[in-house]
């Protein structure tokens, strides 16, 4: 109770405040733009944070992705192009509903399930987070090897196109992340005699060049970089959502919850978290043939499990260190940053911490409404916004940023670089968020397994030694052998 | 821009033996296998299985995709010219911000990179590149307390 009231003055001051009425305002924008994603958003605000004091830096990455998320939705519905990959899955119902004359429906019932899905990820986000840190303080190195193992194998598993690609993205992540001393003899590892090099790649420009210069990259020369033209006028907003959401209050709570464990599991994102719950939503709904035709319960669906993925992938995050999705692989990355190593003891020694993220949560996304709304009225203006006026700023707010942080030109390099690699395995369908999580992972992964390695002293059974890691163990070499087990089998059968 | 998978896997494949051999020399501890060596080079071996899938894969579809293949932007000299302006733009700060200074360094290269990007609207451009310095640079020096580089512009700017 204490640590709640803590929290409580630690959020409700004006700088936490305006921080996160700031940061909504920029995801707002971001996500609205067609082409510039949740991620890139955050990863333009990475630098900002690392001038911030924790509780405002985590809330000004939580207000940015929770705005930016719905905000997605709204260029779905007026122009049939998703804002962020999250609002792909339904932008064709929602732009034919507003074909229909039913726009305003379509956006109400966007942002008000956006906002109830995110409060609902925030709600099992507190509740199930300290109980599972609980069990977490449990783990002795051996289990969190297998552990981050099972995160890792699991972003490689559930990213899309081919395993094999996914795999060398992670194992190119690892690699990236052995570069510099290393963890046991402190010894210079492909330095090359750098000193910039022995250092190690900092995750900053990592992010910033992955998720921003890649995309301006790509944006640059396959768009014609000119603004949309808006002709639609947009009524009020709300009306009709309360029916909606009365006759669909199931969905609401399916999306919602669907959408918090599908962001829990590591390499799950938004994304594919309003995939799957159009697609459940599609499958037990009583009106299946109006799936296609611009139906309302096809976004209700969707539209609340996107935003409660967001809140669902703190989980893993807080709690172990794992990241559930790209977005908290930053949001690690920012805590790591500020000396804040994410995991069990977070809960035990700075529960406020927790209850102030918590609180943020439901502030973003109680906020989410009216400034959803607001956004959605200035829609017009924003979405005119050429983007050739946009991406020069936005490549050199990456520039001075990642500059910024340690004043450093190495780093400009590496983002440089990593936004071309990052370029290069989209095109070439190499999934990049394994590759981001492996570089953020992998001094986990390699202290882990050397603690354990040494305890072991050669034996590789001691990893099994004890019941917790003995299951992860199991786990995780199951979900790489099974699937190849079934696919001989069902060969073999044919 | 898309390769063919061999392309791809080669290329990694190279990586990792350079790495496999480069991990050799590094020490290990004393009375033990391991060492600063085994991450990487467990890392390096399962690169080399991948890619050697890959260039498997490759070979096998090689009749239908090419070992490299460019959009059908490559076609137009204008995407080009803007790609090339992303790391000239980039690389350009990286040297001129610290002699020439924060401001005049990113107002320059907004007003080039703006122009280009919107087909010569350079009034525009000029209005958008001093806005944005002069924003950027009060929420880093004056919020944040970030110096940036003066530069030439040292006294004035501090």
């Amino acid at each position: 109770m204490e640590a709640l009231v803590y929290a409580l003055e630690l959020v409700f001051v004006p700088e936490v405040l305006i921080v996160l009425f700031l940061a909504s305002v920029f995801g707002l924008f971001i996500g609205s733009i067609p082409g510039l994603t949740a991620t890139m958003a955050v990863a333009l605000l990475v630098p900002l944070t690392f001038f911030m004091d924790p509780v405002p830096a985590i809330g000004a990455v939580v207000a940015t992705t929770a705005t930016a998320i719905f905000a997605g939705d709204i260029p779905g519905a007026l122009l049939r192009i998703p804002g962020t990959p999250a609002s792909a899955a339904y932008v064709e119902e929602s732009h034919l509903l507003s074909k229909k004359g039913r726009l305003e429906l379509a956006l109400g019932s966007n942002v008000i399930c956006s906002a109830i899905g995110g409060l609902v990820g925030g709600v099992v986000f507190i509740l199930a987070a300290p109980s599972l840190a609980e069990i977490a303080l449990l783990f002795s190195s051996y289990e969190y090897f297998w552990l981050t193992i099972l995160g890792l194998s699991c972003a490689v598993i559930i990213s899309r196109g081919s395993q094999v690609k996914g795999t060398i993205a992670l194992v190119f992540g690892l690699f990236l992340s052995t570069v510099g001393l290393d963890i046991t003899m402190g010894y210079p590892r492909f330095s090359f005699g750098s000193v910039d090099l022995a250092a190690g790649i900092s995750i900053l420009p990592a992010l910033i060049g992955s998720f921003a210069i890649s995309e301006i990259i790509r944006k640059v020369t396959t768009t014609d970089l000119k603004g949309e033209k808006i002709q639609q006028e947009i009524g009020n907003l709300l009306s009709g959502v309360g029916g909606v959401l009365w006759r669909f209050r199931l969905n609401v709570l399916r999306g919602s919850t669907l959408g918090t464990l599908i962001g829990a599991l590591p390499g799950a994102g938004a994304d594919m978290a309003a995939y799957i719950s159009f697609a459940i939503g599609k499958q037990y709904s009583k009106e299946k043939n109006n799936y296609g035709t611009g139906h309302v319960e096809a976004l209700v669906d969707s539209s609340s499990a996107n935003n409660a993925s967001v809140s669902g992938a703190y989980v893993p995050a807080l709690v172990f260190g794992i990241p559930g999705d790209t977005l908290t692989a930053i949001v690690i990355g920012v805590l790591f940053m500020k000396g804040i190593n994410p995991g069990p003891t977070v809960f035990m020694n700075t529960p406020e911490f927790v209850y102030a993220i918590f609180i943020m949560f439901l502030l973003a996304n109680i906020c989410l409404v009216p400034l959803g709304i607001m956004a959605i009225k200035l829609s017009r203006y924003v979405l005119s916004v050429p983007p050739s006026l946009l991406f020069p700023m936005i490549l050199l707010t990456c520039v001075i940023g990642t500059f910024a942080v340690h004043n450093a030109v190495f780093d400009i390099w590496v983002m440089l670089a990593l936004g071309i690699i990052a370029y290069l395995m989209e095109e070439n369908e190499i999934p990049i968020a394994p590759m981001i999580l492996g570089l953020l992972l992998g001094k986990l992964v390699e202290d882990n397994f050397m603690a354990s390695a040494i305890k072991a002293d050669g034996q590789f059974l001691e990893f099994f030694s004890r019941p917790m890691a003995a299951f992860l163990g199991i786990l995780t070499i199951a979900i790489w052998v099974l699937p190849a087990i079934f696919k001989i089998w069902r060969s073999l059968r044919q | 821009m898309r390769f063919n998978d061999a392309v791809i896997g080669l290329s990694l494949s190279v990586l990792a033996i350079m790495v496999l051999f480069h991990v050799d020399t590094f020490p290990s501890l004393p009375l033990q296998d391991v060492g600063p060596a085994t991450f990487p080079r467990a890392l390096a071996w399962v690169l080399l299985i991948c890619s050697a899938y890959l260039i498997f894969n490759g070979i096998r579809t090689r009749k239908s995709k090419p070992a490299v293949s460019l959009g059908s932007w490559a076609y137009s000299p204008r995407a080009w010219r803007r790609l090339a302006l992303v790391p000239i733009a980039v690389l350009t700060y990286t040297f001129a911000a610290v002699p020439i200074g924060f401001i005049p360094t990113t107002m320059l290269l907004l007003f080039v990179l703006v122009t280009d990007f919107s087909n010569g609207r350079w009034f525009v451009a000029s209005m958008i590149s001093a806005v944005f310095t002069v924003v950027i640079y009060l929420v880093f020096a004056h919020i944040l307390l970030v110096p940036l580089p003066p530069g030439l512009l040292v006294g004035i700017f501090q």
